[in-house]
């Protein structure tokens, strides 16, 4: 911002439920924790008092979103704005208008035709409410009237004369976590895109007829799968297509709801959008931040200790496929109605462990408690939670403190999962009907069984956290091998997959022949690709597709241009096919470690370092640890933990704990 | 039970974390007890579509016939000794309580008589969804109804004030306001502003308690200035041990007596006796 570098290190606070008295006291608690980025949801629902009418203070206090507005900029406040249309906050009815949820031509349609209620997966008190259509046009028109109402008010505040400095279209779109493929949406506005898109995808009715081995007569008689029915693969195709289609609703959602906002007043701002929990199927991280309406894309984080290695893969999942790994909810707290209060040392290790493995910006939600939220470090009157505000002001403190935002990870390695398996084995499951997550079923109950003549376990393979899978094993043993390294999947852009020089990926014998393209003119131009177990031989609708394949006749090496490809069956034998070819930087630091449980990660910037080191087990760890062309260890976390670690670097990292010290030349 | 517009504010995280646990849905709905060794029939009208058992995964080895009486064939499969529990669902059972449930009609419902709906619609007297042994008709004990009871029994406007104390402190501290039947507040002892440390399950406690909730109702918002709370209907204190036994005895009533024998636990309601009138420890 005006030749400012603005680290996005932001907390959230919902101006409407602060007493309006309070807000000077919360802002002022805010900045003394150390933020100086405000986010916060402008809620239709709360907004609108009647059809096209609108308070915005007049009548409620709390409502005075350019008061509000006004106050962070004077304080010099930076602010993230999230004015949906879907907001969820805990709010009744996600913070939509009643009228537009009780439309009918809005709704979204279940598989078996009933609107689909919010409590259809997962628990979302206090009232279900009918999910909106992403394909209703009804519900655009609606959206507009919102925006028309809500963008001038914002757009009187973008930076650099006001405080926004970017917002967000729409939130966690993913039909309100209900995202299995054949649960909803079969809403008729949406069958009838579903049919667009087919003829899209495939040219013509008879092409369609012939990619689904059905007897369409006419365009309107096709009809989605409704539940998994792959027996063989000839069937596989038209489930594919559904997933494909529910894949690109979602990314047209959000792109239009951008548009919608840039029409009104907000082209000149960043324009983001957070994804819940997933990047798999029906999300799609890099495609949605390949839109030209969508800016950047984040994924929120709300994960226990005990999920420690989810937060790595997500925080390398998102240095991998986006701009700047982001997460625009970092649980501060948790929802009311969460089944698991974290503690502040709890919180402290999930939120350290993402930035060590590359989160780069992030927003603490929320910063400022309200209703039906607990555990914040600022409580609603602006007092303070002292255990909670005593870890996010030395967090804040921290980053500050060694301007951190000017450190990164360059890893030259990437790992890409294969979307066309994760999405076939989101095609094979079954028993998507609503409530069905309340029972407590083990999961292979509700995977299907396809004669696919596969030579690998799909289901396996498709989740990355398995070390038994052959993706999961390659990881494993580059942790082992200390080979840092990011993670995407095979729909990122071929200007992301040229950081890289190289690539580790996985296939089952299948992959869309465009995802294939990309990556041999990536080889053509100097990459090495690492592909195993299988190479791919057939495209997603196991037709025949050799655009990797005729480059080699079996597993071994082949050069291809400038660079080349390596097949690999055994994963172990690939990760040491990355180890010997992976080039290195003879101009970075290096780092060993004899304790092989703790996880370490190099931060650089220039000479200097910033080294963490995890502890996610339940015992602590003492290390020696080595750092080429580093003279000097400074402990930077926790602040204040003590003197220069003499040579050889001896260092103790307590049982589920993260610390982090400043390598210095 | 539960209104659409509650507040909920004011969540001191130790209380909460104690809370928590107790009330989420699935808790009440599921057949099977976290951990139990179970074997989970799933078919269509009869036609087996997949057998899983949740140490070993699918079990193709298991010869499950054509499942025309769902009763029969989960009584012959726990015969085996094998599994704590044979679960057999029809499949299209799971389809139809999904159907019903998102009715348009049930829009208007509580969230709580929502999902008593759905409860009902899943373990219907169908073969819809069979387990051997058969899953206890109630949760330890609570029903929705003996809890209805309760909430219509008082006042139009109510709060009740509740406390789990062990050696640790205060474990819980929870205040409900409650308005016509329905539950339109929840807070802590956070609420009080000034921190309520020290509560014993004794009259004295319960006389403590029951004065800073008239307090709250008389001062008016504190923490909470959008509710003005109602004066206490009921207040219990009680230790960690007897909420403990509370919850895993089936006869609530009993657990109760019994912990107010042990002076565990000690409670006042206002019809009963009202409060500055001594406090009634038996009833």
């Amino acid at each position: 911002m005006d030749g400012c570098l603005v680290p996005v290190y932001a907390g959230a606070a919902q101006y409407w439920r602060l007493d309006r008295d309070a807000w000077e006291r919360v802002l002022d608690a805010v900045q003394d924790l150390g933020f100086e980025v405000v986010e916060t949801y402008v809620p239709w629902g709360i907004h609108e008092i009647a059809p096209g009418s609108f308070d915005w203070g007049e009548i409620d206090a709390r409502k005075d979103l350019d008061a509000f507005l006004d106050l962070c900029h004077a304080r010099g406040l930076h602010v993230l704005a999230r004015p949906g249309p879907l907001i969820d906050a805990e709010l009744t009815d996600f913070g939509f208008p009643e009228r537009v949820l009780l439309d009918p031509r809005v709704q979204a349609r279940t598989a078996v035709g009933t609107p689909h209620f919010s409590l259809a997966r997962g628990f979302q008190p206090p009232h279900q409410f009918p999910v909106p259509s992403y394909a209703s046009e009804a519900y655009y028109t609606e959206i507009a009237g919102w925006f028309d109402a809500v963008c001038p008010v914002l757009a009187r505040h973008v930076a650099p004369t006001g405080p926004i400095i970017a917002v967000q279209s729409d939130n966690e779109t993913s039909y309100v976590f209900w995202d299995e493929p054949y649960a909803t949406d079969y809403a008729d506005d949406s069958l009838a895109r579903y049919r667009d898109f087919l003829l899209a995808r495939h040219g013509s009715l008879e092409a369609v007829v012939t990619a689904h081995g059905q007897a369409y007569a006419s365009l309107e008689s096709i009809e989605p799968p409704r539940d998994c029915r792959i027996v063989a693969r000839r069937d596989v195709a038209r489930h594919v297509d559904w997933l494909a289609y529910k894949e690109a609703q979602v990314r047209s959602a959000v792109s239009r709801v951008a548009r919608m906002l840039r029409e009104r007043g907000l082209a000149d701002v960043v324009i983001f959008h957070d994804v819940s929990d997933s990047w798999r199927t029906p999300l799609d991280l890099a495609r949605l931040e390949a839109d030209p309406e969508v800016d950047w894309v984040g994924m929120n984080q709300y994960r226990s200790p005990a999920e420690y290695r989810d937060i790595v893969t997500q925080a390398r999942f998102l240095s991998g496929a986006t701009r700047l790994p982001f997460v625009p909810e970092l649980g501060a707290g948790r929802w009311a109605h969460h089944p698991v209060i974290p503690t502040p040392g709890e919180e402290e290790l999930t939120a350290l462990s993402a930035i060590m493995h590359g989160i780069r910006a992030f927003n603490l939600y929320m910063l400022v408690e309200r209703e039906r939220w607990t555990a914040s470090p600022i409580r609603r009157d602006g007092t303070l939670r002292p255990e909670f505000a005593r870890l996010w002001r030395e967090v804040a403190a921290f980053l500050r403190e060694h301007e951190f935002w000017r450190f990164e990870r360059r890893p030259d390695v990437l790992a890409l999962l294969n979307y066309d398996v994760c999405r076939l084995s989101a095609a094979l499951t079954t028993l998507h009907d609503a409530h069905v997550d309340l029972l407590g079923l083990p999961a292979a109950l509700r995977s299907v069984d396809a004669d696919l003549g596969l030579e690998w376990d799909l289901r396996r393979e498709a989740d990355v956290g398995d070390p038994a899978s052959w993706l999961g094993s390659v990881l494993v043993e580059l942790g082992r091998l200390r080979i840092d390294h990011d993670i995407a999947d095979t729909h990122l852009g071929r200007d992301r997959l040229d950081r890289y020089r190289v690539i580790v990926l996985q296939s089952l014998g299948f992959m869309d022949p465009v995802d294939q393209a990309r990556l041999l003119g990536w080889i053509e131009d100097g990459g090495h690709l690492v592909v195993g177990p299988a190479i791919p031989t057939m495209d997603p609708a196991f037709l025949p597709c050799l655009v990797l394949a005729h480059r080699l006749d079996g597993p071994g090496t082949a050069r291809v241009g400038a660079g080349q490809i390596t097949w690999v069956q055994d994963s172990i034998a690939a990760a040491g096919t990355v180890a010997t070819t992976s080039p290195g930087d003879a101009d970075r630091q290096s780092v060993t470690c004899d304790e092989p449980m703790l996880d370490l990660v190099l931060h650089r910037d220039g000479p200097l370092g910033m080294l963490f080191a995890a502890n996610p087990t339940p015992a602590a760890l003492r290390a020696t640890i080595a750092i080429s062309d580093a003279t000097r260890l400074v402990p930077a976390w926790p602040r204040g933990g003590g003197a220069t670690v003499p040579a050889p670097w001896t260092v103790d990292v307590p049982a589920r704990t993260v610390r982090a010290w400043r390598v210095e030349p | 039970m539960i209104d659409a517009g509650w507040l909920v504010t004011d969540l001191d995280p130790t209380t909460w974390r104690n809370v928590t646990p107790l009330i989420h849905p699935s808790t009440f709905f599921r057949a099977g007890e976290p951990g139990e060794h179970g074997l989970y029939v799933l078919h269509a009208a009869g036609r087996p579509l997949r057998v899983v058992d949740t140490r070993t995964g699918v079990r193709r080895d298991l010869a499950i016939p054509d499942v025309l009486d769902p009763r029969s064939v989960a009584r012959d499969l726990y015969s085996l000794g094998e599994w704590d529990r044979v679960h057999v669902i029809d499949r299209r059972h799971l389809t139809e309580v999904g159907r019903l449930a998102q009715d348009p009609s049930n829009r208007e419902m509580t969230i709580d008589a929502y999902y008593r709906l759905t409860y009902h619609l899943l373990w219907d007297d169908s073969d819809g969804y069979v387990t051997m042994p058969a899953r206890a008709p109630d949760w330890r004990g609570w029903t929705y109804e003996g809890i209805q009871r309760f909430v219509a029994n008082l006042p139009e406007a109510a709060t009740l004030g509740i406390a789990v104390t062990s050696e640790a402190g205060l474990e819980i501290g929870l205040v409900l306001d409650v308005c016509r039947g329905r539950v339109v507040g929840v807070t802590t002892f956070e609420a009080f502003g000034e921190p309520l440390t020290s509560l014993s399950p004794s009259p004295a406690g319960v006389a403590h308690l029951w004065q800073r909730l008239e307090d709250r109702a008389l001062a008016g918002p504190g923490r909470s200035p959008s509710t003005r709370a109602a004066l206490p209907a009921f207040v219990i204190v009680m230790s960690r041990v007897a909420l403990d036994a509370l919850l895993a005895n089936g006869s609530k009533r009993a657990a109760l007596r019994a912990a107010v024998r042990r002076g565990e636990a000690c409670w006042n309601r206002s019809r009963v006796v009202r409060p500055g009138n001594g406090v009634d420890r038996a009833s």
